[in-house]
């Protein structure tokens, strides 16, 4: 089997061979959902070679250990995609600890800045998708949606969004709730 | 009766999002514990799990340099667990790209010959563009009468969509060209002034190479 001829072949089925050792299969997997994955970690770490890094480490660690993917957990999109934000927010906590340390110690910090030349754009993936779950999150109100947003792309706590937009907690959580109940809602009525 | 279930998902929900406070993170262990091997546990977890994938995948997607290759060298096709690796990009065509840039570079200074011989002025400035793309750089004379635009590299466009060239004077962008690489490659003479331009931008656009960018930059060079 050719990577080319993969689009029509199922995650899962391709997580299969890829748990045999079929290379073709990873390319698959790989050319399916690595610009996804450095979407993702690009929007959060917010420089192109960490995201780089962290897709490679990714897609490295489904090579080496197909079987930690568990198809009654979730779609492998979700599983891959999990995994690269789970160490892109780890990441980003990771620096903001050493730069809250290195201000303390009354260091000059350089500040991680937005590189606008880093965000290449290229219509890979599956753009019917991409469509779809725009619209789904256009169902989401907006100060919902912000607040999911600043957690799941800027990394930020419950706590923290509620320092930053000035909201009480009990707010931010409800909102939370409310705004993935409502995309849970929209995706569900996409897939029917 | 079927037990209440808004706790648990409204800390699952901050959880899957990143978003869980520590504090929280004690209340919803507790609360997993209680509420055991549950099914309805597992399908909000799978549920809000790929509601987060979705918002991953709202985004556009990003080129990305290495290779499933590059991986699969790097693994050496093993998989022992808890291995060291560290991936290099496999290069790619370097003699190709070497004399791509070659050609381009004798072309340029082959061109300002003619052009200092014919009378032409100054010296040649030479800027290296910075992004995630490729290799780009462009050449342009002291007087800024024209722009050589040279790289190697470059990302290929989907059908209907063209690199496009800004020259930027404070915060107003002027469009210098559009350009489509073969092979990654472009060499391309911009009969159009630098002026009072303190940045160069290219971005990804339509074909039609709108007036005013409409996207993100993917390169950017400063010509201080």
């Amino acid at each position: 089997m050719n990577a080319a001829d993969l689009p029509e072949v199922a995650d899962g089925e391709l997580m299969l061979k890829v748990r045999s050792g079929d290379e073709d299969a990873f390319r698959g997997l790989f050319a399916r959902y690595s610009p996804n994955a450095k979407a993702l970690a690009m929007r959060v770490v917010k420089r192109s070679h960490l995201a780089e890094e962290i897709v490679q480490e990714v897609f490295l660690a489904l090579w080496k250990d197909p079987q930690s993917y568990d198809a009654n957990r979730g779609s492998v999109k979700t599983w891959l995609m999990g995994m690269v934000h789970h160490r892109a927010v780890d990441l980003v906590r990771r620096e903001e600890s050493q730069r809250r340390r290195a201000q303390e110690a009354g260091r000059k910090v350089v500040e991680i800045e937005d590189d606008p030349a880093e965000q290449i754009v290229i219509a890979l993936g599956a753009p019917e998708e991409r469509r779809a779950v725009r619209e789904a999150l256009a169902t989401i109100p907006e100060e919902q949606r912000d607040v999911l947003e600043m957690m799941y792309f800027d990394g930020l706590s419950q706590s923290q969004v509620a320092d930053k937009t000035g909201l009480p907690l009990g707010t931010v959580k409800s909102r939370t709730l409310l705004g993935m109940r409502r995309l849970r809602t929209s995706l569900a009525a996409l897939e029917r | 009766m079927m037990r209440d279930h808004s706790l648990i998902e409204e800390l699952m929900s901050a959880e899957i999002l990143g978003g869980l406070d520590e504090a929280d993170r004690v209340v919803l262990d507790r609360e997993r514990a209680e509420h055991g091997d549950c099914r309805e546990c597992s399908r909000i977890g799978s549920e809000l799990a790929e509601a987060a994938a979705a918002l991953a995948m709202s985004l556009e997607p990003v080129a990305v340099q290495v290779t499933a290759d590059d991986i699969l060298r790097a693994a050496g096709h093993r998989r022992d667990a808890g291995e060291i690796i560290h991936i290099e990009r496999a290069p790619r065509s370097p003699w190709k790209s070497l004399v791509a840039v070659a050609a381009a570079l004798a072309l340029f200074v082959g061109g300002w010959f003619a052009r200092d011989l014919a009378g032409g002025s100054g010296v040649p400035r030479l800027v290296r563009f910075e992004g995630q793309t490729g290799q780009l750089a462009a050449s342009y004379p002291a007087d800024g009468s024209g722009i050589t635009v040279f790289g190697t590299g470059l990302a290929p466009l989907p059908q209907g969509q063209v690199y496009e060239l800004w020259t930027i004077d404070g915060e107003t962008p002027s469009s210098a060209a559009c350009f489509t690489p073969v092979d990654g490659e472009v060499l391309e003479f911009v009969d159009r002034p630098v002026g009072g331009a303190d940045l160069m931008a290219v971005t990804v656009e339509s074909s039609s190479c709108p007036a005013a960018p409409t996207t993100e930059p993917v390169l950017v060079a400063e010509l201080s």
